[in-house]
């Protein structure tokens, strides 16, 4: 079942001096399966539009569609705790959640609060802490005592105990050191591939879109303004200037090249076939 | 008369507890020249941060000399040495102190008893000079992050410091609030009165510096210009530095059998490729 917004509106505060539309009729379809990058000036709604995905915000107009969920503007939504089993976010700087005495016992939270059993949900737990490299010397410390990166790591750690289909993340790179944000985008990629796991993930780091992302959605001021593939996407140079986009080195490469009279391929989108495509271009 | 370095370093140590070991600065050695644009990079932990924090005298070291436009950093003129170098933090909501824009430049300038007279001026004059002057009577909370850095930098500005240590001072804006601020502090240090030194992650910022120091495990690892720096591509790996992107085409490159310069500027790499290349 993809995840499907059709005709959403949200406004916050709505009927106060305060109402704020952040969302205007949002048509949209995602795909099961993709890593989808979000993205968007900051205030464009990328934000608000995650949140619709977890019944965190309920449309004010228009349908959500969740796997089996269906959420509808005016209608009651009763099941919350099933569809929140089912769809993990994450949110902007995760660090701050952490609550509980050690780090094992955090990551148990999720699983136990949704009936699994205590021995089961310290086995889910090992494994994603495993997954998201903790090291299981570390489990029993108290989250506190880790650095920034690592405790996010715990916290998605979290999320990922409850065995999510879709995987939500806001800005799960803000903060972080290149490297450590680089391994991060890894694992998200990693679980998308391997377990097959719908990753959402809103950002405003265009390498990490070019190298981990399967398509992009654009939002602008609470609409959407384009969906598309990331090759289509970073093809359109004059629009990313345009929408103050800062485009990945190799598309900046790329155009600069363009300028001084070599074309370069859209198809081409790493260092290593940019050389291929430069020695291919070469005069004797 | 030898012009004197902003910063001077000699051998200079320092821990956070001193019953571990192993130190956080371990016998760091380095000097800045005034005006120079000096950016400093190194792994998370490396000791980058402690080390801006033991030239403004927020930690105290444990041994050695650190040296601010000439004047030793000791207890008797740390006041002295504050009115020369300034710092600009990272996080934008951790150092807005005042209640409007006005109050938060004010700050600084009333601790060090700046006659109520000129103050007006002086706020007036820096806000402008980072572009804030019609924010002068806003509320922190409608300011955006970039802002509210503009509004540190005007505040650091105001002291008249001849040094400013900017630590990851862009490293949580968003790409517009990042832009505003690179180009705010180049074009502030345009006339090379002010020396800039920059804790950053950004290797693009780093390739446009005059010098850079690189620390490692409390030490530093490596200096000179980005030319020289990048140069040493294995070690940098090793510390899991990064090198910028124009150095990985022309590594790709030259597999290939194409050689191209180590220019640093990416317009002008993409000229020099296509000419060799398209044999223009």
């Amino acid at each position: 079942m993809p995840l499907r917004f059709e005709k959403v509106d949200f406004e916050y505060s709505p009927g106060t001096p305060f109402a704020f539309q952040a969302l205007k009729n949002i048509d949209l379809e995602l795909a099961e399966g993709k890593m989808t990058a979000i993205i968007g000036a900051t205030g464009s709604g990328k934000t608000t539009m995650v949140q619709h995905l977890n019944a965190l915000l309920l449309p004010s107009k228009g349908t959500v569609n969740v796997l089996d969920f269906q959420i509808t503007a005016g209608k009651k939504f009763t099941e919350v705790k099933k569809l929140r089993h089912q769809v993990g976010l994450v949110f902007q700087f995760a660090e701050y959640q952490l609550f509980e005495e050690t780090i094992l016992k955090d990551v148990c939270f999720g699983p136990l609060n949704f009936g699994v059993a205590e021995k089961d949900a310290e086995t889910i737990a090992r494994r994603c802490l495993k997954t998201v490299g903790i090291d299981p010397a570390d489990y029993d410390k108290s989250p506190l005592e880790l650095s920034g990166g690592q405790k996010r790591r715990v916290a998605i750690a979290g999320i990922l105990a409850m065995r999510p289909k879709v995987l939500v993340l806001d800005e799960p790179t803000a903060g972080l050191d290149p490297q450590g944000a680089q391994t991060m985008m890894e694992l998200f990629r990693k679980i998308n591939k391997e377990e097959g796991i719908t990753v959402l993930v809103v950002t405003h780091n265009m390498e990490h879109v070019l190298e981990f992302c399967d398509e992009v959605v654009v939002l602008e001021k609470g609409e959407l303004l384009m969906q598309t593939d990331i090759r289509t996407f970073f093809e359109n140079y004059e629009y990313m200037e345009k929408a103050n986009i800062n485009p990945p080195a190799i598309i900046r490469f790329k155009e600069l090249l363009r300028k001084n009279g070599m074309e370069i391929s859209s198809d081409v989108l790493d260092i290593e076939a940019l050389a291929s495509a430069i020695a291919g271009r070469r005069v004797r | 008369m030898k012009k004197l370095n902003a910063v001077e370093v000699r051998n200079l140590s320092f821990s956070y507890d001193p019953q571990v070991k192993t130190k956080t600065i371990d016998g760091v050695s380095f000097s800045i020249p005034s005006g120079s644009y000096t950016t400093v990079i190194g792994h998370n932990g490396s000791g980058k941060s402690t080390i801006a924090k033991l030239l403004l005298g927020l930690l105290e070291k444990a041994e050695g000399e650190i040296f601010i436009d000439g004047l030793e950093l000791n207890l008797e003129n740390l006041r002295e040495i504050r009115g020369k170098i300034g710092i600009v933090f990272q996080n934008p909501d951790n150092q807005f102190i005042g209640s409007t824009v006005r109050d938060d430049i004010a700050f600084g300038l009333e601790n060090h008893c700046v006659p109520q007279r000129e103050m007006d001026g002086i706020i007036e004059k820096f806000a402008a000079r980072v572009n804030m002057s019609d924010f002068l009577n806003s509320e922190p909370t409608k300011l955006s992050g970039g802002q509210k850095q503009r509004v540190a930098i005007a505040a650091v500005l105001a002291m008249r410091h001849d040094i400013i240590v900017f630590d990851e001072a862009t490293s949580m804006l968003d790409p517009t609030g990042k832009r505003e601020i690179n180009n705010l502090i180049k074009e502030l240090h345009k006339d090379k009165r002010l020396t800039v030194i920059s804790i950053t992650h950004d290797i693009e910022e780093v390739a446009q510096s005059d010098n850079v120091l690189v620390v490692n495990k409390g030490k530093i690892a490596l200096v000179g210009t980005p030319k020289e720096v990048f140069r040493n591509e294995k070690l940098m790996e090793s510390m899991q530095l990064d090198i910028p992107f124009v150095y990985k085409v022309r590594n790709a490159l030259r597999k290939k059998g194409i050689r191209v310069s180590d220019e640093l500027d990416m317009e002008r790499m993409a000229e020099e490729v296509c000419r060799y290349v398209l044999k223009k």
